[in-house]
């Protein structure tokens, strides 16, 4: 088992529930560090079902859009599924300007989102 | 907070307060985080004159991306090389000018990264998401300058 610095990782049934540590995405070598976590889920740890819940994440960078981008990249190419949840309105509208929602499944709160994998 | 820290050390400070207005220049080195210098100070003053936590987190965005653009993209990490930031806050209007020593680029020359072909594209919404949080964005021709405005968005 793999030691997390950027995120907490916890199970619900077959999904991988995974909120961030940093209310604040913005600092590079963390946001680099977190892309290699989040990606070890998949490329390590072989999970299928991923949740990413950004509750308590007040502020992200598009350096951390880059390592969301990439991370639903490699969930797809492993035959996965990739949710979101729990995003402030603030956080929520980058996603709409970069038209990432489209991209993103994301829900509202966790419960929705598990129940939808 | 750490003051005998490098980056402490390389960065100058100058603070004016004319009534009604806080006003801060400020070279930042060519480090990963050099941006916090600024920021704190920025975000506190962006509070005490009274601006909503929407237009503060816009600022906040807008100012970290042109920071960051200027010490990984301009400087390109380089520790000879500064970022000078200016910073005008007001009740109504929030500038920010940030310059590096880089050879600048041409800020047209950045693909739109919402077109369906790039989406999925990691990098390149840095720009996108400043124009889009401000109010005024213009780049110096050379583009290794660029003034930000944001005007306090009416409630």
């Amino acid at each position: 088992m793999s030691t997390h610095r950027r995120i907490n990782v916890a199970k619900i049934g077959d999904v991988t529930v995974v909120k961030f540590l940093d209310k604040k995405i913005l600092d590079e070598a963390n946001i680099q560090e977190l892309g290699l976590e989040l990606f070890s889920l998949i490329e390590h740890d072989n999970r299928k079902s991923i949740l990413l819940n950004f509750t308590d994440v007040e502020f992200l960078s598009s350096a951390a859009l880059g390592k969301l981008i990439t991370l639903d990249r490699k969930v797809k190419a492993n035959k996965g599924r990739l949710k979101m949840s729990n995003i402030r309105p603030e956080i929520f509208e980058v996603f709409q300007i970069t038209k990432l929602n489209k991209v993103f499944d994301i829900r509202t709160d966790e419960s929705e989102a598990v129940a939808a994998f | 907070m750490d003051h005998h820290s490098p980056l402490n050390d390389a960065a100058k400070k100058s603070a004016s307060n004319e009534p009604g207005s806080w006003q801060q220049e400020i070279d930042l080195p060519s480090e990963r985080g050099a941006s916090r210098l600024v920021m704190e100070d920025l975000l506190e003053q962006l509070g005490i004159h009274g601006w909503s936590p929407s237009d503060i987190f816009s600022i906040h965005l807008a100012a970290e991306e042109a920071i960051v653009n200027a010490i990984v993209h301009g400087n390109k990490l380089d520790p000879s090389k500064k970022v000078h930031v200016s910073c005008m806050i007001s009740v109504d209007l929030a500038r920010i000018e940030v310059t590096d020593e880089g050879s600048g680029f041409d800020p047209g020359s950045v693909p739109d990264c919402t077109l369906a072909d790039r989406l999925e594209m990691p990098g390149g919404r840095g720009v996108m998401l400043m124009r889009t949080f401000m109010t005024r964005l213009e780049y110096s021709d050379r583009g290794n300058r660029v003034l930000m405005e944001k005007q306090r968005t009416s409630e």
